[in-house]
């Protein structure tokens, strides 16, 4: 199996660890490094002797080293050393074959999980009790919010005083304590920047009252739940921080099996908690996947998606009016790389149209992916043209490398849409695809 | 967010009679569901606002977009060293500044993807003169270009010399910019448009601090000619004695001007050469040769103020003569060969004629310094033949020995006893930045050596630790045959803890040097 070593970067948790992986990959400190068909494994002298071994299917790899990076140095070393051509073909030794057999066996038991009926409840009533005290929980803390709200409105953010009258971070907190992570997670994305001018500036003041007013509103919905459909409701309850869990939504949720290509992950570091969303796309149904994962501290995420590669699997869908995120229901065979064209809007106005017609459903919908086809960078590439001369803007970094391999040639885009600007995740040149900056 | 609902936001519902309004479908929706409270009201219909704000987003009309870029002329390097550069870039500056002045001698340029890393690293080994405007310009290629111009910037400028927006950025640094950053600008200008950079000078000049003016001018000896004479003799005149002797090293390194000239007359009048007289009867009997004599007269303690002026009168090392002193100034401005043009003899001859003088000390010291200014290769070896038992004094003759020579002059030193430390500052200071086979089997000796010197435990550590550091600096110079010696020295290194923490990474070093030997081949 040829490995490029792009892919193995691709990996990299951040470019200090792929720096070390480099002079590591080239040190007198490997005792061995031996390789069969399916993984590669070795020995690496650092503080203690290390054994490392990688799944060259999926480039997962491990390390007895302390490090809370994943993969750690050593592993990316590793790697880096077979994409060079080094390691002997030889029997895979115990160590390799136990971790391999863990990993078939973890796997096994999530498989039997997915299709295992969730347990009924051990004691409904007692159930059915301590959801209904968190409901009343949740319910008394936005009647303690949009108290706040309202009084902050009817005197005005300008007569908010510095001593925190619009301290939205207080109000998270609050919000948190009354169980409603969600809702206080929307109140906490409202820059403090913004919460600072809104006392003296119009905009500024119209920016901070929309984001109170969606938590406002959203807040409405969750006290008429009865009203709404079911899937919208469920959406609200899970943007209110009560999502269905795991179990339930293996048991219940919609199924779809087809061969999903990842468009790319992106990172959020919130109040300790790093929470990543891997976007999906599946080739054969045309459908939208959003996988999310959540890691405390430095801890590795427990699954990797590798941009530009597709798998095939059977997702189970949390329910929604547009349902977007996921679970890896049943995963089969390794990830490969797929360099084919998505399909994808014509221009910027099917995106919109097509963002609006989600509103329409869900309408606290954060982002949505998308795929537009034939774009014109900037300059500098922080926007684009679609072919009938609309711009959108970009976010995230600068799309430097996609300009300089486009070379002002029409360019596809893939990435999320969050109705204002989009944060690329693939671009499509030349025919190749190409991971955007600040994306894995 | 719809302007009404922002004021009343802002200032509050209390004042506002009309906070329940209906103005749109929002309100009108929002209405339906009778609000308790205008407040209530307010929130409600902007929370409805922004949904419909983020559903009916129109996309503005683009404008211009970048013209497509010309074709590259010059193919693209290969995968190995594309993969090496995107490495480097990021990494170790001197290295990728040795890879990058590598791939610009095979005529190549890196793929589109590294453009944006590369320039970046491009425009910070430029600010440190590691590389050449052509060999920049040869590696970003047709496609690095275009894009240093889209980005403006530090790219732009990066491949300087280039166009009309640069001129116009670099004006904006010089009339805006803090001191580094119109420094910069002007060592770069200065590369490429000389005269120009001389004229910018000038009205700086006027309105500068001594030190900054000092350093202004010290800039000349970029691209140092003869149309500098007028300009640096104006400097002469400077009220700071710093500035002035700026600009005298920089007129002493132009033979033909006035200066160069007036300097040589005051030396010439203080040395005398006798020719030796035709042997006499007596002394043909007894084979004894008469001696050439070559006497000096020590300037004044007190220098004329005309001396001043040109930058003379330095402050006097301590432990020297004031006399000794003035007369090494004095010397050190002359190029040693108008010494033997005008005396009609040959450097070992006048150095012999010199004898034992008690000016000696310093007649030599001059002609060193000024062999810095103006090399010379008989005056090298007769410099180093009357230094065989003074290392301090070899060395000395070594470092100014003339460019061509100094590989060999160099490797014969090191094999000599000179210290593999002292080859490397000397080759950093002449800017020699790539050794031959010779000089870089001679250093890896010389190197190799020093570390096997038996001593204590603690010592050996020290010096084991200094040769690993002095190796890995010098990577980027040694010639490939030495790097692979000088691999297979450090991995047959017994050591332990940090120092092998130490010697891994110098292990790296050598080997990304040979790795790009190896891919990027001129």
């Amino acid at each position: 199996m040829d490995l490029a070593p792009e892919r193995v970067a691709a990996i990299a948790p951040d470019a200090a660890a792929l720096a070390t992986a480099r002079r590591l990959a080239t040190s007198n400190s490997w005792r061995s490094t031996s390789r069969s068909d399916r993984a590669a494994w070795g020995e690496c002298a650092g503080s203690a002797l290390y054994q490392v071994r990688a799944d060259l299917a999926s480039l997962t790899t491990k390390c007895t080293c302390p490090s809370r990076k994943f993969p750690c140095k050593h592993g990316l070393a590793l790697l880096l050393r077979v994409a060079d051509g080094a390691g002997v073909s030889s029997d895979e030794p115990d160590w390799v074959l136990e971790w391999f057999a863990k990993r078939d066996e973890t796997a096994a038991r999530k498989a039997t999980r997915a299709e295992r009926k969730p347990a009924a409840p051990r004691d409904t009533a007692a159930a059915a009790k301590r959801a209904g005290a968190r409901h009343e929980r949740i319910v008394a803390g936005l009647d303690a919010f949009d108290f706040w709200a309202e009084d902050v409105l009817r005197r005005g953010f300008a007569a908010a005083g510095p001593a925190g009258g619009l301290d939205l971070g207080a109000q998270a907190a609050r919000l948190v304590d009354a169980q409603a992570p969600g809702l206080a997670g929307r109140l906490r994305r409202t820059s403090a920047a913004v919460a600072l001018r809104a006392r003296d500036d119009e905009t500024a003041a119209g920016e901070l009252l929309g984001d109170i007013a969606h938590v406002a509103l959203l807040a409405h919905a969750y006290r008429r739940l009865d009203a709404l459909d079911a899937a919208l409701a469920a959406d609200v309850r899970a943007a209110v921080g009560l999502p269905l869990e795991r179990d339930e939504v293996l048991a219940t949720g919609e199924r779809v099996a087809d061969t999903w290509f990842v468009l790319g992950s992106l990172e959020d570091d919130e109040d300790r908690v790093r929470s990543q969303r891997t976007w999906l796309r599946g080739l054969r149904t045309g459908r939208d996947a959003l996988v999310l994962q959540f890691a405390p501290g430095r801890t590795p995420f427990a699954e990797t998606y590798e941009a530009t590669t597709c798998f095939d699997a059977e997702l189970a869908y949390w329910p929604g009016a547009v349902p977007q995120r996921t679970l890896v229901a049943r995963r089969e065979g390794a990830a490969r790389r797929h360099d084919e064209r998505l399909d994808g809007a014509a221009d910027a106005a099917a995106v919109l149209a097509e963002f609006a017609g989600a509103l329409a459903r869900q309408p606290w919908l954060d982002r949505l992916p998308v795929r537009l086809h034939d774009v014109a960078l900037g300059a500098p590439p922080t926007w684009f043209a679609d072919t009938t001369g609309a711009r959108l803007d970009l976010w995230g970094s600068a799309a430097w490398t996609a300009l300089a391999c486009s070379g002002g040639a029409r360019v596809d885009v893939a990435g999320e849409w969050d109705g204002r600007r989009l944060r690329p995740l693939l671009w499509r040149v030349d025919g190749r695809w190409l991971v955007a900056e600040g994306t894995r | 967010m719809r302007a009404d609902l922002a004021r009343r936001a802002l200032l509050g519902t209390s004042s506002d009679a009309d906070a329940r309004g209906v103005r749109d479908a929002g309100d009108a929706l929002v209405a339906a569901s009778a609000p308790a409270s205008a407040e209530r009201h307010v929130l409600l219909a902007a929370g409805v606002r922004r949904v419909r704000e983020r559903a009916g987003f129109v996309a503005s009309e683009a404008g211009s977009v970048p013209e497509a870029c010309a074709a590259e002329e010059l193919p693209e390097c290969a995968a190995g060293a594309a993969r090496l550069i995107d490495e480097l870039a990021t990494g170790d500056g001197a290295l990728f500044a040795f890879a990058l002045r590598r791939l610009a001698t095979t005529r190549r340029h890196v793929p589109a993807r590294l453009l944006p890393a590369v320039l970046d690293a491009v425009a910070r080994a430029r600010s440190r003169g590691h590389l050449s405007d052509a060999a920049a310009a040869t590696v970003v290629g047709a496609r690095g270009a275009w894009l240093a111009r889209l980005a403006r910037g530090d790219w732009e400028r990066a491949l300087a010399g280039a166009s009309d927006a640069a001129r116009d950025d670099d004006e904006r640094v010089l009339a805006e910019g803090d001191r580094d950053a119109r420094m910069e600008v002007l060592s770069r200008r200065r590369r490429v448009t000389p005269d120009v950079v001389r004229t910018w000078l000038e009205p700086l000049l006027r309105t500068e601090r001594a030190d900054e003016r000092e350093r202004l001018v010290s800039l000349l000896a970029i691209g140092l000619a003869p149309a500098d004479e007028g300009f640096l003799e104006g400097v002469l005149d400077d009220r700071a004695v710093g500035v002035r002797r700026a600009a005298a090293q920089l007129l002493a390194r132009l033979p033909e001007s006035a200066y160069a000239r007036r300097i040589e007359e005051r030396a010439a009048a203080l040395l005398t050469y006798t020719p030796p007289a035709a042997p006499s009867v007596w002394q043909r009997l007894r084979g004894s040769v008469p001696r050439a004599q070559l006497d000096v007269v020590p300037p004044p303690a007190e220098l004329p103020p005309e001396w001043l002026r040109d930058g003379l009168g330095a402050p006097v090392p301590h432990g020297t003569g004031v006399r000794a002193a003035r007369l090494r100034e004095l010397l050190a401005r002359v190029p040693p060969r108008r010494w033997c043009e005008r005396f009609g003899a040959e450097p070992a001859a006048l150095l012999a004629a010199l004898g034992d003088s008690e000016w000696r000390a310093a007649v030599v010291d001059g002609l060193l310094d000024a062999l810095a200014l103006a090399p010379d290769t008989e005056w090298t070896d007769a410099l180093v033949s009357v230094a065989r038992d003074d290392l301090a004094l070899r060395r000395r003759a070594v470092a100014v020995a003339p460019a061509a020579e100094l590989p060999r002059r160099l490797a014969a030193a090191l094999a000599d006893g000179l210290a593999w430390s002292d080859a490397v500052t000397i080759a950093r200071e002449r800017g020699l930045d790539a050794w031959d086979d010779a000089l870089s089997a001679a250093f890896i000796a010389s190197l190799r050596r020093a570390a096997e010197v038996p001593a204590p435990d603690d010592a050996r550590a020290r010096t084991v630790s200094v040769a690993v550091g002095g190796v890995a600096d010098a990577a980027v110079a040694l010639a490939p045959r030495a790097l692979v010696e000088a691999e297979t020295w450090l991995t047959s290194l017994a050591c332990g803890g940090a120092l092998e923490r130490h010697r891994d990474d110098a292990l790296a070093r050598i080997r990304l040097c040979i790795r790009i030997h190896q891919e990027i081949r001129p």
